[in-house]
């Protein structure tokens, strides 16, 4: 059938052609218009009950989109007039920033933040230092001790040294573009930051603003590898065709992607950059295997009179590769579809995208290259005379087929086992989530990190989640059938809810929280002249309503909703973060679990539910991640195994072919774990095609192995020749591969150059497998899917002088 | 042919073995598969967890009550029914078990193995066993509000406790039994003070001090100058005596109680709150501490004020103090110790 199919391809070549060029150019037109952006909604698995809880109340009680701006006095406390005048300046500096939320600005030289007194009156408050900056020092030193005596402000908005202040802002997450913000945000620092103060500012859109602010550089290492692939093309092939196919059969299959992906309305995150190159270098392997199969077709008749002619080579390559071509491909999509299963839409996108990206390899390099190799006019003639072929890669294919000939292969056996132990029990250790404070997307040094680590070490943290308690149901009418209101106001509650954040607290890693029922004891201490042995609840619901009631009446509306809903009946307890580590956020998650699972009749009562804020959704995220990483590697297996053992009919195919990808994973998992690399939303994808991607060279020299024995080679010789073929195809893609993937060790995003190096660590473990273990095994097992003894034509006695002539 | 009679003839020798390899062979790879396809749907990998160690004071307790055993043994008690041992002047301690949640104010010492806690909702712990167990007892309670903020302990098992409502107990059997010394009153009874073998004083509330010339059976009533709340008050002989309270007030007396002389905030330049008063024998003076990380030494004449902060960066309110030698240890948000002659502060807790 696949033999029909070739024919029938090279028959009609010019249509096949004509076909592929108008589709390209069609869908040229729409690649072209491809969205690259960042859409944070979309890393967010909308089914997670977290998820749920904090778009409920992301609007109250803080979103992921909050920026903060940390104002530190180079020389000593903030409060001195030139300093305070740049706390005024950047506050009203926020205003002219797009899309920020404006009732959710907190800053001293805001309206929100204030001083709580107790008078004739009862309880008044006062913006510190809105509208007006202080006039004379006797005003700064009595805002100062007003905002020493506020443990609202003191601490979390004012460091406890006193010598930096926060300011932090929401944006309507709607018109949000993060782009913009950055731009805004960083203008005004740059317009303030001078000698007197230094500014540091952090959050979400700052973040996807830096991976925008890169995306330049992206695309000038994408020409700078593509550059060097060309380079290491044309040295290696010699050939003007081995150099611009390969190319074509990747730009072509990106092309249809793109394409297609915009068409079914996806964007193209720039932080999958990095599967797209891994995709476009499948493309071109397979081209090069085409390629290489091509010219010793040409060369089996080498000395012939007549030689053969493209048309014949062409139709003979593409015969031959389309089985272990197809295979590959099918792997490859089917490994890579598992991803899907996980909720975040983010990998549900990519996963079309990189379904259709594979598929489209089997129509431009399957297809497209041997039909254009077949129109090639002097397959022989070459455009330079410096022949790698015979000086480098025809020794080092020597090497290997040695390697497998003489005892060594045990030893090759021998490593490749000790390498599955060693990697495996480092791999063991894989964190979920991001294994190092500070954004993994950018490096330590990087400005956003720098920044990051200050606000860290002068705050509790710049990072938040929020715990909802409290609530009622849909409708619920109090006893005179009006609306229920204050049902957090119960003192049974707001007292579940202070122990709550005292016990969560004992984390380390969790600086501060805050919550209503922290307001409640200072207004109290107001009342009892500031007596601190007052600072406490009410000792009822009714006083602590009553305490509230004078919060609220000094407060200007809306100054609660940092704390409550409209109703009282939810609050949040908002948790500080100084690092968004995977295992900090877990032992968070497993705290709150189990505080609720220790107080089931406060549980009953107030109802703690998890989680919002961007920890509460990084939460979701690693959670989900955690709970599909075994299943997705496991499911992915399972489907390479299974396509294996149906393509070749034989059950051991299918262990066969696990190995190679077992190891590549199993050391790539290793390194990752030892160089703090997290297994999170942006590695998932990546491990997962490395599973698919893992087996095609093995693939197409064992399938070579194969067919050269069932022409009645012995098996030394078998493994000879397909070495020397699909071996050396396997040799030039890897090599040109692994140079060119080395360019993005200096991108300027760390995840980039991360990734980078994982994939070049891929495809060596899984080219090096290719061609010296996978052979080795071969040969020691013979395996029945490869060496069959009853479609070998004829027995071949120089078998067994090869086998003798090798050292026993 | 010559191969497979090889095979043949050896088939009889191990058959059992190559059969049972065979099985394994075909039997393997689907085990494998069968593996897989179970992992993928049901193994799901557990979060790893840190362990976190709970401090034994935590940054949220407040240390409100602080009493000194022997030697360098201490108690000390907070909210949610806190109480704390150490054996080391304060540099660790060790969370005791405690009979109730309410939160405690006070802490009072007789001798190694019997000492009383009050605190909130008229709440009363005794020990007789140096602090390890504590059991409640039954005390006097108002209809409205009960309080107890202070205690002090003198000897052969009497006490005295104050608190909200004009609460004023008493104990002389080590806290075992209480009787109420006062009517109620809508006032505030912040602390107490035995001077001499018969006359107590009380700081009370807007400047109020009380002082009875009978053990307690009739108090007089005497408006002082300062118009804000005494917390404190310490007498250290019958003649001389001192309260200290909210807002930085200070007066004294050097008459029994007779006059008592005020000190505007003016001179005494402390402008937060003072908790607590003790006569240091060591540097011959008044040590007062108090809000905002505040502290005080004054002359016994009134005339010489030395108002500082425990350090730049602590502000942190303190409730009680107590002195030894040339130190004194503080309890509040933080728990430190004062070096009286280098005026240097140690943290010793959050």
């Amino acid at each position: 059938m696949l033999e029909n199919f070739a024919l029938f391809c090279m028959k009609n070549r010019k249509v096949v052609l004509a076909l592929v060029l108008v589709i390209t150019t069609v869908l040229a037109n729409f690649a072209y218009r491809i969205d690259v952006k960042t859409v944070f909604e979309d890393l967010q698995p909308g089914s997670h009950p977290y998820i749920k809880v904090h778009e409920q109340f992301k609007d109250t009680f803080g979103g992921t989109s909050i920026i903060t701006f940390m104002i530190q006095s180079t020389k000593g406390d903030i409060f001195q007039m030139p300093v305070l005048t740049k706390i005024r300046d950047l506050t009203q500096g926020l205003y002219k920033i797009d899309a920020i939320n404006e009732f959710q600005i907190y800053s001293i030289a805001g309206k929100k933040l204030k001083e709580t007194r107790a008078s004739t009156v009862g309880i008044e408050s006062f913006p510190y230092m809105w509208p007006d900056l202080p006039e004379t020092q006797a005003d700064i030193d009595y805002m100062k001790e007003a905002i020493l005596r506020s443990p609202l402000v003191y601490g979390p908005f004012v460091s406890k040294d006193l010598t930096a202040t926060l300011i932090t802002v929401d944006f309507f997450d709607n018109l949000l573009d993060f782009n913009l913000a950055y731009e805004q945000a960083y203008e005004l620092v740059e317009r303030l930051d001078d000698d007197t103060v230094d500014i540091s500012l952090v959050g979400n859109p700052i973040l996807y603003g830096w991976v925008d602010h890169f995306l330049p550089e992206t695309m000038n290492l994408i020409g700078i590898a593509a550059a060097i692939f060309l380079v290491l093309l044309f040295v290696i092939n010699r050939t003007w065709r081995g150099t611009i196919l390969p190319m074509l059969s990747g730009a072509i299959s990106a092309i249809w992607a793109l394409g297609v992906a915009q068409l079914c309305g996806i964007h193209f995150d720039p932080l999958v950059v990095v599967v797209a190159m891994l995709i476009t270098a499948r493309a071109v392997s397979h081209s090069v295997q085409m390629m290489t199969r091509f010219h010793e077709e040409i060369d089996k008749v080498a000395g012939h009179e007549e030689d053969l002619d493209s048309l014949t080579a062409a139709t003979a390559t593409m015969k031959d590769l389309l089985r272990p071509g197809l295979l590959g491909i099918a792997t490859d999509a089917g490994c890579v579809t598992v991803v899907a299963i996980s909720p975040i839409p983010l990998l549900q996108k990519l996963v079309v995208l990189a379904v259709v990206w594979v598929g489209t390899v089997a129509i431009s390099s399957i297809i497209v290259t041997p039909v254009l190799l077949s129109w090639v006019k002097d397959p022989k003639s070459y455009a330079h005379p410096l022949n790698l072929d015979k000086l480098l890669i025809r020794p080092f294919l020597e090497f290997c087929v040695r390697i497998v000939a003489t005892k060594a292969r045990y030893f090759v056996v021998a490593l490749a086992v000790l390498l599955f132990v060693v990697s495996g029990i480092y791999a063991v250790d894989l964190k979920v989530g991001d294994a190092n404070p500070g954004s993994p997307i950018l490096w330590p040094d990087g400005r956003y990190n720098v920044d990051s680590a200050k606000i860290n070490t002068q705050f509790p943290g710049a990072d938040r989640m929020f715990v909802v308690v409290g609530g009622v149901e849909e409708g619920a009418k109090n006893e005179f059938g009006g609306k229920v209101t204050g049902k957090i106001k119960d003192v049974e509650i707001l007292d579940g809810m202070l122990r709550f954040q005292q016990y969560m607290e004992q984390q380390h890693e969790i600086g501060a929280t805050i919550s209503v029922a922290d307001v409640l004891p200072s207004v109290n201490q107001t009342l009892r002249e500031g007596n601190f042995r007052y600072s406490e609840l009410g000792n009822n619901t009714d006083q602590n309503g009553e305490l509230l009631f004078m919060f609220e009446r000094a407060a200007e509306p809306g100054d609660l909703l940092r704390f409550t809903d409209v109703d009282i009946n939810y609050g949040s307890v908002l948790m500080y973060f100084s690092d968004r580590k995977g295992v900090t956020i877990q032992t968070a998650i497993a705290r709150v679990k189990q505080f609720i699972e220790d107080n089931p009749d406060l549980q009953k009562l107030a109802n703690f539910r998890l989680a919002g804020g961007i920890i509460g959704v990084i939460a979701a995220v690693n959670e989900v991640i955690l709970s599909g990483q075994i299943q997705s590697i496991a499911l992915a297996l399972f489907i390479l195994v299974m396509m294996c053992i149906i393509v070749y009919r034989s059950s051991i195919a299918g262990m066969f072919f696990m190995v190679p990808v077992v190891l590549a994973n199993l050391v790539t998992f290793a390194f990752m774990s030892w160089q703090n690399i997290g297994m999170n939303i942006n590695t998932v994808p990546v491990a997962a095609l490395g599973i698919g991607l893992g087996v095609d060279y093995t693939l197409y020299i064992c399938d070579r192995i194969k067919g050269e024995y069932d022409l009645g080679k012995s098996h030394m010789e078998a493994i000879s020749i397909s070495l020397h073929c699909a071996g050396r195809g396997v040799l030039v893609t890897a090599l040109v591969l692994i140079v060119s993937v080395g360019v993005w060790l200096f991108s300027s995003l760390r995840f980039q150059a991360e990734m980078g190096m994982l994939i070049g660590m891929w495809l060596t473990v899984s080219a090096l497998s290719a061609l010296f273990l996978m052979p080795a095994m071969a040969y020691m097992f013979k395996p029945k899917f490869i060496f069959d003894e009853k479609r070998a034509l004829t027995s071949n006695a120089s078998d067994s002088a090869l086998s003798d002539s090798a050292p026993a | 042919m010559s191969e497979n009679n090889t095979a043949t003839n050896q088939i009889p020798t191990d058959s059992t073995g190559q059969k049972f390899i065979k099985l394994i062979i075909s039997i393997l790879p689907w085990a494998i598969v069968g593996t897989l396809l179970w992992a993928g749907i049901f193994v799901k990998p557990v979060a790893v967890i840190e362990e976190v160690i709970p401090p034994e004071i935590n940054v949220r307790d407040n240390i409100f009550g602080l009493s000194h055993v022997k030697d360098d043994t201490y108690l000390a008690v907070g909210n949610y029914g806190k109480i704390l041992i150490s054996t080391d002047k304060g540099r660790t301690w060790k969370d005791q078990k405690s009979p109730t949640e309410a939160h405690l104010q006070d802490v009072a010492t007789w001798d190694e193995n019997h000492s009383v806690a009050v605190g909130n909702g008229g709440v009363t712990l005794i020990t007789e066993d140096g602090g390890e167990t504590w059991v409640e007892v039954e005390s006097p309670k108002s209809e409205v509000a009960n309080k107890l903020l202070r205690v002090h302990d003198y000897p052969n098992g009497e006490a005295w406790a104050v608190g909200e409502m004009g609460m004023i107990l008493q104990t002389n059997d080590y806290g075992k039994t209480w009787t109420s010394m006062r009517e109620e009153q809508d006032v505030f009874m912040n602390d107490i003070y035995r001077a001499d073998e018969n006359t107590l004083y009380i700081a009370g509330e807007f400047g109020l001090i009380f002082k009875s010339p009978d053990n307690g059976v009739t108090w007089e009533e005497t408006q002082t100058d300062s118009p804000n709340s005494f917390t404190s008050i310490k007498f250290r002989d019958p003649q001389n005596g001192v309260a200290v309270g909210l807002g930085g007030a200070i007066v004294g007396t050097h008459d029994a109680g007779e006059t008592w002389k005020y000190i505007p905030r003016k001179t005494s330049e402390m402008t937060e709150h003072l908790m607590d008063v003790d006569w240091s024998k060591a540097i011959n003076e008044w040590v007062a501490v108090g809000n905002k990380g505040k502290w005080i030494r004054f002359s016994d004449d009134l005339t010489e004020f030395h108002s500082k902060n425990v350090s730049d960066n602590d502000l942190t309110s303190h409730t009680e103090l107590v002195l030894d030698g040339y130190t004194f240890l503080a309890v509040g948000q933080t728990v430190g110790e004062m070096d009286l002659k280098s005026d240097k502060w140690t943290l010793l807790a959050d």
